[in-house]
């Protein structure tokens, strides 16, 4: 049963392996205009102008710099102009998107986090044709890791072979970073006890900092509308059950959320702060970029902040990065082994209309391979910290003294869970769990306020008709 | 006798007043357009589920109302917004005060006084409160430094954190924003009082006091009341700096209904339920505010 639970969630595995390629031979004939030819002449873009939304600059100036490195060679090697705007992650989480797509501004493509495109997908393009037909071999092979997670992704969507999230980097939610010379002070033996093994441990660690006076509240836990659904206790919830631990069921019919598994991973959160005293008073309203800030200051020792983060902690404590001060590490997990869910940052295309559609769209494919190329997954990855899409570039980004990819690997053997691209997902997430959340963390009742999500939540699923989004 | 027929007599007085009525349509049906047929639209809307994103608009019939009323966060936003609009009082008190004591005629500078106190008004909402976000932050706030310098203050306190105090920062950083409209309203009807009314007070041996509230005051009640009803109405629509310092939250505390509103809007993408919501805060406001139209009546026909 189980299985053939997990076998729904998939992908259908010959679906997938044909637009990987490996069946490309069968699919050679018949294919779209878009994907007709790619030995791309140069300057085969002179006059053609792309718009890009960019947001996955958001929270790291280096990235910016690495991106508009990218789209510069790009422009000289293609003959192309990329317009590129620069957004933020409440661009799409927001209004924004969603009312200038409807009103027909749209750009040629955009990146973001795949959960949260879910609600205009009806006005993106399929990459199926494209991957099977206009990728090389080596490229098609380094990327076929992503396989369960984009079938993962797509549940509760009917048309869940459709790839409409071209993944170039991606962050599992969260890992642990933490102060080396916070354990020294405190007398802990770092390498004993790194990496944390479990939330009984975690405890222990962060009141010895707490005891040893290094830090007054060591962690953080996070009540922000933002964080609270994105940056820790959702990890919390997949290790304690990764079918139950994810915010839907897998066809995404109802929400998992007073599940046992996640009613006792929000209890040991609320702990955290209230039964333990170990997160700032700041708790029910912080977010992990305070915490990030913090930890570069020395006020924290021990947090789950996103890699996204890092962007702060390059500019507060670049020489702590540098020579291991801080350092990262995969987060603890639970009964069921999985850690986190995939933060999977991808790039969409946007269906064009007019009589140059074809070849901007064209030109936004060219544009997305050649992020695809060795040098730009790393240089974009180098200071993101995310892993990039494709697998032979991984060697290459180890050996930091910080051990950010090394945690980032680790947490991806334990298979994570990812977070649904549902329409729904965004409102479940964010905009609902996070006030319950912050609600609880100034002690309300935990069944009370968690039932009531639930109940709202499971009210809007009962009106909602996921057809009206293709 | 001859006895014109009602169709008759709205016909010779359309033709009598061509012109007049020629002028009105512009204008009847901007507001037709721009505010009746969204407003009845809005109506309709919050007897639907309908989704922003969607296609099919199913009738749920009073569904929408019940949702908010049972959700429990009902009487969390109603207090919300009664506490945000009680920072009109603030704004008031505020503008009465700076304005007559600009008006004493012993106090110099007063086109620098007037730049001082617009100052707040002439900044972006959002600018305004990325200052008092900043004043107020535990960490690294001034307001917080010097309280805790002149120990007022033992610990930093976490305004954001927690119900009241989150109240209380967005209502006084609204009040402190906006209250200058009502200073320039205010000073203008004040300037409107001829100066032998103050002259002939003087010559009684009218006190300051006695003149304040015996001479100004009565002469700017009507100021007063119509400035206070657009501030106050004006306010429900002024979401920016809730959204931006506080996001609604903590939990839904500081979520006035117009903030329910925008999130059921444009996050839950429920646009049946944000009318819904809208058509609750009417309510409110119409509640509030219609005493006080009939006060400005009053205060017209006795004038």
């Amino acid at each position: 049963m189980e299985k053939k639970q997990k076998d729904k969630r998939m992908i259908d595995r010959r679906t997938f392996l044909k637009s990987t390629g490996i069946l490309t031979a069968a699919a050679a004939t018949g294919l779209p205009v878009l994907s007709a030819k790619r030995t791309w002449a140069k300057k085969e873009f002179s006059g053609v102008t792309i718009d890009y939304w960019n947001q996955i600059n958001v929270q790291n100036r280096l990235v910016k710099v690495a991106i508009e490195q990218a789209v510069r060679d790009f422009e000289k090697e293609s003959g192309a102009k990329v317009n590129v705007s620069w957004h933020g992650y409440g661009d799409i989480i927001g209004p924004k998107y969603r009312t200038n797509f409807r009103a027909g501004v749209r750009p040629t493509l955009f990146d973001s986090d795949m959960e949260w495109a879910g609600a205009i997908r009806k006005y993106l393009m399929p990459f199926n044709d494209l991957i099977a037909n206009d990728l090389d071999k080596k490229t098609r092979e380094n990327i076929q890791w992503m396989e369960p997670y984009l079938a993962d992704m797509n549940r509760g969507w009917p048309d869940k072979d459709k790839i409409y999230s071209m993944v170039l980097w991606s962050n599992i939610c969260n890992p642990m970073c933490t102060r080396v010379d916070h354990w020294k002070k405190a007398g802990i033996n770092f390498e004993n006890n790194w990496p944390i093994r479990s939330y009984d441990h975690f405890i222990e660690i962060c009141q010895r900092f707490q005891k040893a006076g290094v830090s007054k509240y060591p962690t953080e836990v996070y009540g922000a509308n933002f964080d609270a659904g994105d940056c820790g206790l959702p990890c919390w919830a997949v290790g304690k059950d990764r079918a139950k631990g994810t915010f839907f069921n897998d066809d995404c019919t109802d929400i998992n959320v007073d599940s046992a598994p996640w009613m006792e991973a929000i209890q040991q959160y609320v702990d955290v702060f209230r039964k333990y005293k170990l997160s700032s008073p700041r708790s029910p309203k912080s977010g992990d970029e305070n915490a990030a800030e913090e930890l570069a200051l020395g006020k924290k020792s021990l947090v789950e902040i996103e890699y996204s983060n890092r962007g702060i902690l390059v500019d507060r404590a670049p020489d702590l990065l540098k020579n291991g001060t801080i350092q990262w590490g995969p987060h603890f997990t639970g009964p069921s082994g999985a850690i986190g869910n995939f933060h999977i940052w991808s790039f969409h295309m946007v269906r064009q209309e007019g009589k140059d559609a074809k070849v901007k769209e064209r030109c936004a494919w060219e544009f997305l391979k050649f992020l695809l190329r060795p040098k730009y997954q790393i240089a974009v990855a180098k200071p993101l910290g995310s892993l990039p899409l494709r697998q032979d570039t991984w060697d290459a980004l180890k050996g930091t003294p910080e051990h950010r990819f090394e945690a980032h690997i680790a947490m991806l053997k334990t298979k994570p869970r990812v977070w649904s691209s549902h329409p729904f997902q965004v409102d479940a997430q964010y905009n609902k769990f996070g006030p319950r959340i912050s609600n609880i963390l100034n002690g309300k009742d935990l069944k009370g306020e968690i039932g009531r999500y639930c109940e709202e939540i499971r009210s809007e699923l009962k009106d909602f008709d996921i057809k009206e989004y293709l | 006798m001859f006895v014109a027929k009602p169709m008759d007599r709205v016909s010779t007085a359309i033709r009598e007043n061509a012109l007049a009525y020629g002028l009105l349509v512009p204008l009847i049906a901007f507001l037709v357009l721009m505010m009746w047929y969204p407003f009845v639209k809005g109506i309709w809307i919050s007897f639907h589920h309908w989704p922003f994103m969607g296609q099919k608009h199913n009738w749920v019939g009073l569904d929408n109302y019940l949702w908010f009323l049972k959700s429990g966060n009902f009487g969390t936003s109603i207090v919300a917004t009664l506490v945000y609009i009680a920072g009109t009082f603030i704004q008031l008190a505020l503008a009465v005060i700076a304005a007559v004591a600009v008006d004493q005629k012993f106090v110099k500078g007063k086109t620098l006084w007037h730049g001082i106190y617009l100052l707040p008004y002439s900044m972006p909402p959002v600018v305004t409160g990325v200052i008092w976000l900043f004043l107020l932050d535990p960490d690294l706030g001034m307001a917080q430094h010097y309280l805790q310098q002149f120990s007022i203050l033992q610990e930093p306190v976490y305004w954001m954190v927690s119900t009241w105090p989150a109240r209380l920062v967005v209502t006084w950083c609204l009040s402190w924003t906006f209250w200058p409209f009502m200073f320039v309203i205010i000073y203008a009807a004040l300037q409107a009082i001829p100066r032998s009314h103050y002259e002939a007070a003087e010559i009684y041996g009218a006190s300051w006091w006695t003149t304040t509230t015996r001479v100004v005051l009565p002469q700017i009640k009507n100021s007063v009341l119509i400035a206070f009803i657009v501030r106050l109405s004006w306010n429900l629509s002024k979401i920016s700096q809730v959204l931006q310092m506080t996001q609604g939250g903590p939990g839904y505390d500081t979520s006035i209904l117009p903030v329910f509103m925008y999130r059921e809007a444009y996050f839950s993408n429920n646009f049946g339920r944000a009318y819904a919501i809208g058509i609750f805060l009417l309510i409110l406001v119409m509640i509030i505010i219609a005493p006080m139209v009939k006060m400005v009546h009053r205060a017209f026909k006795e004038s």
